[in-house]
């Protein structure tokens, strides 16, 4: 009799030892999945900073290295902020090792990476153009991300004059962008053409600029100007600090 | 007396799995995990902020310009009051250059997290500055 019960008992014993193991291997695999799962959300809320990071870090040593061409700066520079910039971000060890890679645009008109092209039909263009390739290693995954910076400044330039007998009266507009989206400037001059030299607009008796707030602007002036062609350049540095210019024969107003 | 003894034990079964539970609850309370949620939070933050601060180049203009004081009121603006915070920068050898304390005074004893970012500085060609925040939040 006692073994009968015995062994009844014993079925009780095993099906809930088997539930308590059950469980207890449920349990620990769900808190193991859900402190992962902590560690990932959290983990990749900082990689994604740090890509931003990296980004606007590229997209700074374009701005800076573009300043510094677009004023006479050699187009190597480029190539020499990139570096310096790939080997000091290489140094931050905080969430892993990220190894940046960049290929400057060649293609035409890029040339390591730079564009300059201030035209005499109105149009000015400074430009940079770079391909990054950003990698984080030492990680349980790897982060891999691609992509491409381009600073653009350009400078579009209109002007018309109107003959008052030995005096001409000059309007030119001015309008300057960043990336093809509308940017203020940091300081705009124009100079015109009188006989072989150029003189600034800005030192005539009658001279003012009107700032339309929205990149555009218009300056008017008013200058002995012998010859029948009016030219006129504008120069602008944008709030980047990037330079460009353009020149332009004024259309005669009737 | 045979089916109370059954009881018993499907009683003391029971009880065994509501102390195992108990103790898988006690564990989790006790676990790491939510320090490591906080401190990372904590590190996101900072990071957010200075992303916030660089991204149109006005993190590199005050350090060109050597701005200590304006890079303290902008970091005590845009961090929350309970949260203290130290500065650090560094040149592109990692030297530190503010003269000055950018800081609103670090909480002692309290759980302090680090976190690096790089900065360009767009002005006079590209310099380049590692900004070392520690950040600290009371228990």
């Amino acid at each position: 009799m006692n073994s009968r019960n015995r062994r009844q008992c014993s079925g009780q014993i095993l099906v809930l030892g088997v539930l308590v193991i059950s469980i207890l291997l449920l349990s620990t695999q769900l808190y193991i999945y859900e402190v992962g799962k902590s560690l990932e959300e959290v983990r990749s809320t900082c990689i994604s900073d740090l890509t931003l990071a990296m980004k606007l870090g590229s997209k700074h040593t374009l701005i800076g290295s573009l300043a510094n061409i677009s004023v006479g700066g050699e187009s190597s520079t480029l190539l020499l902020n990139l570096e310096r910039w790939a080997e000091f971000s290489g140094r931050m060890y905080q969430l892993g090792r990220p190894v940046l890679e960049f290929v400057p645009a060649s293609s035409p008109p890029y040339i390591n990476g730079s564009h300059l092209s201030w035209t005499i039909d109105g149009l000015g263009i400074s430009s940079a153009y770079v391909d990054f390739n950003l990698s984080v290693l030492d990680l349980q995954v790897d982060v891999q991300l691609a992509y491409a910076i381009n600073v653009t400044t350009t400078l579009v330039e209109k002007a018309f004059y109107l003959d008052q007998g030995s005096i001409k009266k000059v309007d030119v507009t001015c309008s300057v962008m960043n990336e093809g989206r509308p940017a203020l400037a940091e300081n705009i001059t124009v100079l015109f053409q009188n006989s072989s030299s150029w003189v600034r607009a800005d030192e005539q008796d009658i001279y003012g600029i009107t700032d339309y707030g929205n990149g555009t602007y218009l300056i008017s002036f008013e200058a002995r100007i012998e010859q029948e062609d009016v030219r006129v350049s504008a120069q602008v540095h944008d709030l980047r600090g990037i330079y460009v210019q353009a020149n332009v024969t004024c259309t005669a107003l009737p | 007396m045979l089916d109370s003894r059954g009881q018993m034990r499907t009683v003391e079964a029971f009880l065994s799995i509501v102390l195992l539970f108990s103790a898988i609850a006690a564990a989790a309370l006790v676990s790491p995990a939510s320090d490591f949620d906080s401190n990372e939070d904590l590190a996101a933050l900072g990071m957010e902020t200075l992303v916030t601060i660089d991204s149109e180049g006005q993190l590199g203009r005050l350090i060109e310009g050597r701005n200590w004081t304006a890079l303290a009121d902008l970091l005590g603006a845009l961090l929350p009051t309970s949260i203290s915070y130290n500065l650090t920068v560094c040149d592109e050898n990692l030297r530190p250059i503010n003269n000055s304390t950018i800081t609103n005074g670090l909480i002692q004893n309290a759980n302090t997290i680090s976190v690096e970012y790089p900065c360009v500085s767009t002005r006079l060609g590209a310099n380049y500055y590692l900004c070392r925040l520690q950040m600290a939040k009371p228990r």
